[in-house]
């Protein structure tokens, strides 16, 4: 590769990926008049009404709709996909995807390098954590606390509610929380509940009031509507946590402005919401360039552009450049490298890769904490056929969920879980419908029978989703390795993962629990666990399938001290104070709630702190 | 030849030119030209009820009509026109809901046979059931003419829909005034913004002769345009707000071209090119009748599975007009499904000159 | 389109008794010619003009759908020849997928390089039967509207059991 060519043009902040965490952070910065460059390794997705439409047709012409079916990686810049994801052969490291899977377990859950990122394929579930989840080794004995607490991040769960625009009720959305008027306030979500699905209902008809034992307390089972950044009907009686003002407008997240202003039910929610009603960064980032053009200081965002190095001053430990390589999807033009100076810099390229950049340039890892404490919520799936029809394949992904066993006592021993319902049958049990009618036929049915078949059985088709919470655990890391290089010639991740008994042990009690639910609504289980299932596990002898659910957090995690943590509670790095690392990395535990809006949060926070930084400085003279 | 010439001539060409629409005897000034009184102000806000609803058919039809996966910019255009359609006839009910009157849409005769001339217009015009073409946006366009200046409001008999709304809203500040209309019946049937959604118009509750005239401004500005600009009166969120008054998107449409933000009614679009591929474009045979097939025909079943779905959709709108705020939110998937049906219909060979089937939008038998 | 034969009464006719579906349900998707196309170029005119021959003459010789369907289990579903082209047929209408066929049938018949498992088309897996049999919404592109996923689906659905 050529020698760098360094950039004239210096910039306030530059920040390192365009997905959620950045944009949020570039569209804090730009509304305060910051000069931004944005890089991002992937491509710069349409977002146009047309351009999104084809995003729409990318996917439908995936045979295996996947969540990153409709964005693609370029081949530059891969990302990890879940169909790359095998069981790993114990000593043998899967080395077929991006990511080299050492195991022992494989890490099932990807990531998407685009402008827009990972959050182009979300499901769009927002959960605020609990004051537990902040404390877990105060109140459980085990993981460890966060540098702040439940209150601190209050006022930047409401800015991050905001910015993705949640639907929900505070009134029924019940959690084991004690002081629920401390927890909520006299807060509103800015959009009413989105609609429960028929499967929801009739579940819930059958099963709420259900008591469950769990470590010898007892929890009530309910189906509660759950909190989703997806447009639902306006709330008026929301408060504008900046203006005080009440009421909201539902807008689409991008491209036609005509357009998201509910959710539609396309039904295809994690790969692509065709409807544009389910946030994603590219509002933010979208936010930044207007907020950035108004101040006369325009926001730069340039994809195909991998950042390989950060490069910082031995003496003052700051950050001073970074490097990049731009590339075509041809082979002329080849890659060219760049460098570029600023004042501050974020990296917000998710966990991994994150994680994987510091790693790359030796930088801010003084606590060697720096890619380990990798977790994601294994994901168990029970599955069965309601006695009735309940009409699944509806709406969005999921409308509702069980909450009771988000906190409790039993957490000394075992892990939290929360158990969205699917509303999509057995779609991520089984690849339900397509593998139903692919079986049925394959089997020799056909016409009028097979017709009915599918109408009588995929109509009752229902599963839970078992999400455990994991500790940290500093043996799950990603690390760098320079035998196993992408196109660019820069280091793939390896990761190491496994689940802990921690997590195993309320695995085992799920069984008896979706038993005990399945037996109370009159369930006809299916639940089948086999060798062959990605991911498969044994414990205590008992066959376990699990899945990744997206969530990919904690390599870079905040603490109080240098020592056990990569960065402050803004999400400065102990080691070069004009360096932020924004993303879900940055949280040490996390409980049961997606990391998308606690990050969310965490990026108005570090976003804050970094204006507060600039203002300090004295104005460069430019 | 210029684009401002193109556009006159393109302006004259929209003028009636159908045989059908010419022979039409025009409506003699039988009626006087003020709304007299408070039941007669009801009987014309029904009349815009009827009026607004007569679009939804025809827009429907020419959106569905077109092949997946093309015109996409062309469908935008036409969704959004029709689904600020649906809030007029949000924003006349909540009209005629305050002064005390009763909507009424699901019953036989309240919506229009195809083709029509617009309810109670001068007849100048017939409206199809009919697959998108250039034609069909000149129809469109003729629907939504602005009304020039100075010129008298006309309760019957109109030319645009301009000078009806213009002559209910007269009787509304003058009615009002005498203290012959109020404006707090069923105030729980008002339908509120979480009520209903659509682009970026504004769903007003009416209680008050001002919020009245406010609720009608929107309608005709949605429609024409604002005081000689190309836009409607949105509001701005995001920095995206401004938004084409329905003429001007479907003169859009016409003439291939987008407006830009600093255009005027006589500069024309002078934006992007807006390619339209005409051939992408469903078959269908204009006016479909279920009359055509015996009973047991299948393609007759279909129709009366569509006309079922329209039935019902006008009655969920009633519905939602009428204090049972959730029939407008029952009301939306019925559309969708009209649309899909329409859709399939599209894929039926009517056994007529090779075209195929489409909605007929009558009110069926059984209902 | 090139045909061999007219495929717009013979095809819908037994696609109907492979599928379940009326030829008037089937027609309304319009992913008729998309899937004949397909199967056209992949297995050849010479298979698929004898399949919808043979289909002709069990349509013929049955009395009512009864013994329809049972002609077509053990003549069309049962035979090496059409039986894998038969289900592709089935697959193509419900999920909108043609599935690359069996290396048997390619052994005894020949592989088409146009073969292999592919979306027809988007149009094709948005019309796919398997959603319209129990009343669901395929992903993507053919949207319920706001809430109605809180009702059960418009159209109704019989959902009772199939006869054994």
């Amino acid at each position: 590769m050529s020698d760098p060519i360094v950039l004239k043009e210096e910039y306030d902040v530059v920040i390192v990926g365009a997905g959620a965490s950045g944009s949020i952070v570039a569209h804090q910065l730009a509304k305060a008049g910051r000069k931004v460059l944005v890089l991002e390794a992937g491509r710069s997705t349409r977002d146009d009404e047309e351009g999104w439409a084809s995003n729409v047709d990318t996917f439908h012409r995936a045979v295996a709709k996947v969540p990153n079916s409709a964005f693609p990686a370029t081949q530059m810049a891969p990302q990890l996909d879940v169909l790359q994801f095998h069981n790993i052969t114990p000593g043998v490291p899967d080395s077929s995807g991006y990511a080299v899977q050492h195991g022992p377990l494989p890490f099932g859950s990807d990531n998407n390098r685009s402008k827009g990122g990972t959050t182009l394929h979300w499901t769009g579930i927002a959960l605020r954590m609990l004051p537990n989840d902040f404390r877990m080794q105060t109140q459980y004995g085990v993981g460890v606390d966060w540098p702040i607490s439940y209150d601190d991040m209050k006022p930047y769960y409401e800015l991050a509610e905001q910015e993705l625009g949640v639907s929900g009720c505070v009134e029924e959305y019940l959690i084991p929380v004690k002081d629920k008027k401390k927890y909520w306030g006299d807060y509103q979500y800015p959009m009413k509940k989105m609609p429960q699905s028929y499967v929801d209902l009739r579940l819930k008809d059958r099963v709420d009031g259900l008591k469950l034992e769990l470590g010898g307390d007892d929890y009530e089972v309910r189906v509660v509507p759950t909190p989703q950044a997806r447009n639902s009907d306006p709330n008026p009686d929301y408060k504008d946590p900046v203006t005080g003002k009440r009421g909201f407008t539902p807008i689409g997240t991008q491209g036609d402005p005509l357009r998201g202003e509910r959710c539609q039910g396309n039904s295809c929610c994690p790969a692509i919401c065709p409807s544009q009603a389910k946030y994603s960064g590219l509002r933010s980032l979208n936010r930044a360039i207007a907020a950035g053009a108004k101040h006369g200081k325009p926001v730069t965002v340039r994809c195909q552009s991998v950042v390989s190095k950060v490069i910082t001053d031995p003496v003052s430990g700051r950050v001073t450049e970074i490097e990049y390589i731009t590339y075509e999807q041809v082979s002329y033009p080849p890659p060219q490298t760049f460098r570029v100076k600023a004042n501050v810099f974020v990296i917000s390229a998710h966990s991994i890769e994150t994680a994987k950049l510091l790693l790359m340039s030796g930088i801010g890892n003084s606590s060697d904490q720096v890619g380990r404490n990798l977790m994601d919520h294994p994901t168990m799936l029970t599955w069965g056929l309601m006695p009735e029809p309940v009409y699944p394949f509806r709406g969005p992904a999921q409308t509702s969920a069980i909450t009771a066993f988000r906190d409790g006592a039993f957490r000394k021993d075992m892990c939290a879980f929360v158990l969205p319902i699917d509303n999509w049958g057995w779609i991520w049990s089984s690849f339900s419908p397509e593998a139903y009618v692919g079986g049925a036929v394959g089997g020799g049915s056909f016409g009028r029978k097979l017709r009915q078949s599918v109408a009588h059985d995929v109509s009752r088709q229902i599963a839970l989703q078992w999400e455990f919470e994991q500790l940290p655990d500093p043996g799950n890391r990603v690390t760098i390795d320079q035998k196993f290089l992408d196109p660019l010639g820069l280091p793939r991740p390896q990761i190491h993962y496994r689940v802990q008994d921690y997590t195993m042990r309320s695995m085992e009690q799920a069984m008896r629990l979706s038993a005990a639910i399945f037996k109370k609504a009159g369930i006809t289980d299916f639940t089948r666990y086999q060798p062959s299932d990605v991911v498969y596990t044994e414990y205590k002898g008992n066959p376990y399938t699990y899945r990744g659910c997206g969530h990919i957090v904690g390599t870079h995690r905040m603490g109080k001290t240098r020592v056990d943590s990569v960065t402050d509670s803004w999400l400065r790095s102990w080691d070069h104070q004009n360096l932020f690392l924004v993303g879900c990395g940055a949280m040490p535990t996390w409980g049961t709630s997606n990391p998308s809006l606690t990050m969310s949060a965490l990026a108005f926070r570090a976003a804050e702190a970094i204006n507060k930084d600039l203002d300090k400085q004295t104005p460069k003279p430019r | 030849m210029s684009l401002t010439h193109k556009f006159a001539e393109l302006v004259r060409a929209i003028e009636p030119q159908d045989g059908a629409a010419q022979t039409m005897p025009l409506v003699p000034l039988r009626k006087p030209r003020q709304i007299p009184d408070a039941d007669s102000l009801r009987d014309h806000l029904q009349i815009a009820l009827e009026l607004e609803l007569s679009t939804l058919p025809p827009y429907l039809t020419a959106m569905a009509s077109i092949v997946d996966g093309t015109n996409l910019d062309v469908s935008g255009l036409i969704r959004s026109v029709m689904m600020e359609e649906m809030l007029h006839m949000v924003l006349a009910a909540n009209v005629l809901n305050a002064i005390g009157g009763n909507p009424v849409l699901a019953k036989k005769g309240v919506a229009p046979e195809y083709p029509t001339a617009l309810p109670d217009s001068d007849g100048s015009f017939l409206v199809s059931v009919e697959p998108l073409s250039l034609g069909a946006i000149q129809t469109f366009m003729r629907i939504e003419q602005p009304t020039p200046k100075h010129t008298p409001a006309k309760a019957d008999g109109y030319a645009t829909i301009g000078q009806f709304y213009a002559a209910i809203m007269e009787a509304i500040v003058r009615l009002s005034k005498k203290g012959e209309i109020r404006f707090d019946h069923n105030p729980g049937r008002q339908v509120s913004p979480s009520d209903y959604y659509n682009g970026h118009g504004n769903v007003i509750r009416v209680h008050d002769s001002y919020s009245a005239i406010e609720a009608l401004k929107e309608i005709t500005h949605q429609g024409e345009g604002n005081d000689d600009t190309i836009f409607e009166s949105g509001h701005v969120v995001d920095g995206v707000g401004y938004e084409l008054a329905h003429y001007y998107r479907f003169m859009e449409i016409n003439l291939g071209r987008r407006f830009n933000e600093g255009d005027t009614p006589e500069s024309g679009p002078t934006g992007a090119l807006l390619p339209v591929d005409w051939s992408s474009v469903k078959n269908m045979i204009s006016n479909p009748k279920r009359g055509w097939f015996t009973a047991d025909d299948p393609r007759g079943k279909l129709m009366d599975e569509c006309n079922h779905s329209w039935a019902m959709l006008l009655r969920e709108l009633q519905a939602g007009f009428r204090g049972d705020k959730q029939g407008i939110h029952r009301a939306i998937p019925w559309m969708m499904k009209l649309k899909y049906q329409a859709q399939a219909l599209m894929n039926v060979p009517s056994g007529i000159a090779g075209m195929m089937l489409g909605p007929s939008f009558e009110w069926p038998e059984e209902v | 389109m090139d045909y061999p034969i007219d495929t717009s009464g013979q095809f819908l006719a037994i696609s109907s008794v492979l599928t379940g579906f009326s030829a008037i349900e089937l027609q309304g998707t319009g992913s008729a010619d998309a899937i004949w196309a397909t199967a056209t170029t992949i297995v050849g005119a010479p298979i698929l003009g004898d399949l919808l021959t043979d289909c002709g003459e069990l349509f013929e010789k049955s009395k009512d759908i009864d013994a329809l369907e049972a002609a077509f289990a053990k003549r069309v579903i049962a035979d090496p020849r059409y039986g894998p082209v038969a289900k592709n047929f089935i697959g193509a209408w419900y999920t909108g997928v043609w599935a690359a066929l069996p290396s048997a049938w390619c052994d005894a018949y020949g592989a088409s390089g146009s073969d292999g498992t592919f979306v027809i088309s988007p149009t094709v897996y948005k019309s796919g039967l398997q959603w319209k049999a129990f009343g669901g919404t395929p992903r993507g592109g053919v949207p319920t509207g706001h809430g109605a996923w809180n009702r059960p689906p418009l159209t109704p659905i019989n959902t009772n059991a199939p006869k054994p």
